[in-house]
């Protein structure tokens, strides 16, 4: 509760009157003191009685059009407010938009309401620039008269409503090639077209019209039509790697990995072949939707395992025959014997009878040895232990499979970008 | 009566009284200065715009000299002016909004009784400060009760 100039006023003229009455033994000051500080106590509790009905007086309802939205896009807001305000007090509500989401458009706030009942609607425009699921703070009244102010916070659950669900915004970047599915144009007669023109020749009757190059053709005097070359692309295997929320990650690397899915899985669910997505957390499968061509579906799968917990961490794991193959190097190598390499030998030559594959990497070859799965695009936060990422690379070289991987910028360190070269991604790109 | 004439109207009313009252005192001369300059203030006031809030501030020190007169005729005086400027903020519509207002008179009217009797102002006053300073405390629990009661979740 705050007071005004005027309570200001009154204040300072009770406690002057108090003072006159104690240096001077006035009654007639103390009479007045006692009356100017009794007159504020009233007022005081008359305000807090009007604030308290008029409180509850207050309803609201909001609509949010649209309520999926991706960030950094608008919704479009009208908030129903219905308040009864008493007599000799004005009111001021405000609709306080959610965090991370400013007001771009209108005003979220009414006008100062005179006392009566009221029925309004305030439309604004939002920008929602955090992601997630986002709910409005509530509202504000603030109830006013000549003496006092106070402000009464609106935060329950009626008021917070409705849930905003914002879809991080990531840019995909493509892979080699045009579209998504990186398609090349090809000097061979393939069933789809491509954009480039191979050769011309002489029109035979049955040719398509629209392939005829008028500009030759006159030139000649003859009918030319244009050949062109054929196009052939790879469906991917659109794999996310989503950070361990055990161990902090930065929210915007985790939004960039998962806008960057979102904008890649939009594209391919459209496909013919849908969008062949798997989720995993480190060496955890969360989740593979082979040709999936519902965008809900891969977004619920996407949010649902949006701060996965690894319950299986593979520290620099080795595979069976990456470790038998650094076995035999040293084996050959008369160079390499010193007695520690003697010794890994040793253990190498026990132990690599005993590896059995992780779970991980069943999952991996299985999920890449599908018929006509031809390329395969990681996209991943690169937060941690990567050997999951190597193991991944590992089966695709092993099944001759194009593997290509996306990595936030910043992550984008010149020893990761060697060494997830060096684990079998060829094209690594940054989201 | 038009509300935005109400309080000049009792600010003169009250500035007139106090000199009227004490006719052949000596304080007479300070009462027509005091309601004189209470009431030139009182226009300079008016004449900047509707305050009427100042303008009961203003006629204060009348009152003061107005218990020289009489203290019952100070209460009644705090009263009229009390009802008129909460009548003229709009602040005395409906019955229920006239309780806590007669409460308070009576309250001020009984404390004027009570003062009328002393001759010093040391008992008063000891006992003044301790209550005022329990009645605020109990005036900011009350505010914060208000503000934490508003959830949201009814209705």
């Amino acid at each position: 509760m705050e007071a005004t100039r005027y309570t200001h006023g009154i204040f300072v003229a009770a406690l002057a009157m108090l003072l006159c009455a104690w240096f001077l033994d006035s009654i007639p000051a103390l009479f007045l003191s006692v009356f100017l500080g009794g007159f504020l106590a009233f007022r005081a509790i008359a305000f807090l009685r009007v604030a308290a009905a008029a409180g509850a007086t207050l309803t609201l309802s909001r609509v949010a059009k649209p309520e999926i939205l991706r960030q950094g896009g608008t919704s479009s807001i009208g908030t129903t407010l219905q308040i009864g305000v008493p007599p000799g007090v004005k009111a001021v509500i405000s609709d306080i938009p959610p965090s991370g989401a400013p007001v771009i458009q209108g005003q979220a706030i009414t006008p100062e309401l005179e006392p009566g009942d009221h029925t309004l609607t305030l439309r604004y425009g939002i920008t929602c620039l955090s992601s997630g699921s986002i709910t409005w703070r509530g509202a504000d009244l603030v109830l006013s008269d000549p003496f006092y102010s106070i402000t009464l916070p609106f935060r329950g659950g009626a008021f917070r409503h409705p849930v905003l669900h914002v879809n991080p915004m990531g840019r995909y970047q493509r892979r080699e090639g045009l579209g998504i599915y990186g398609e090349k144009d090809l000097e061979k007669l393939t069933v789809m077209k491509g954009y480039g023109i191979r050769a011309f020749r002489d029109y035979i009757t049955g040719d398509d019209p629209r392939s005829i190059d008028w500009k030759l053709s006159a030139k000649h005097g003859k009918l030319f039509v244009r050949e062109y070359s054929g196009t052939s692309g790879k469906y991917p295997l659109l794999v996310v790697d989503l950070p361990d929320s055990a161990v902090p990650c930065p929210e915007n690397l985790r939004d960039t990995v998962l806008g960057a899915a979102l904008e890649a899985a939009r594209d391919m669910s459209t496909g013919p072949q849908g969008c062949s997505l798997m989720i995993i957390s480190g060496a955890n499968l969360l989740a593979f939707l082979p040709n999936e061509r519902s965008l809900q579906k891969i977004e619920s799968a996407l949010f649902e395992f949006h701060s996965p917990q690894r319950s299986v961490q593979c520290y620099r794991t080795l595979d069976p025959v990456v470790a038998e193959a650094i076995r035999t190097r040293i084996a050959g190598n008369a160079g390499l014997q010193s007695d520690f390499m003697k010794r890994l030998v040793e253990i190498y030559t026990r132990f690599i009878p005993e590896m059995r594959p992780l779970p991980f990497d069943i999952q991996c070859a299985r999920a890449l040895s599908r018929r006509n799965e031809t390329a395969l695009h990681v996209l991943t936060t690169a937060t941690g232990d990567v050997s999951h990422l190597a193991t991944l690379g590992l089966y695709a070289r092993r099944m001759g499979i194009e593997a290509s991987l996306g990595l936030p910028d910043v992550m984008a360190s010149p020893d990761l970008m060697r060494t997830l070269r060096g684990a079998g991604y060829a094209l690594v790109k940054v989201v | 009566m038009r509300t935005g004439v109400l309080m000049p109207f009792l600010l003169v009313a009250s500035a007139c009284i106090p000199p009227l009252g004490l006719l052949g005192t000596p304080t007479l001369p300070a009462a027509i200065i005091i309601g004189a300059a209470c009431i030139l203030a009182g226009y300079l006031v008016s004449r900047a715009g509707r305050n009427d809030p100042v303008l009961f501030l203003i006629v204060q020190p009348c009152m003061a000299l107005c218990w020289y007169v009489s203290p019952i005729l100070t209460v009644a005086l705090e009263t009229v002016l009390v009802l008129g400027l909460l009548y003229s903020l709009g602040l005395l519509s409906g019955g229920e909004n006239l309780a806590l207002p007669v409460l308070f008179l009576m309250v001020i009217a009984a404390i004027a009784v009570l003062l009328s009797t002393l001759p010093h102002v040391f008992v008063p006053l000891s006992l003044f400060i301790p209550v005022a300073a329990l009645t605020w405390l109990a005036i900011l629990g009350l505010a914060y009760r208000t503000t934490a009661h508003t959830k949201g979740d009814a209705p």
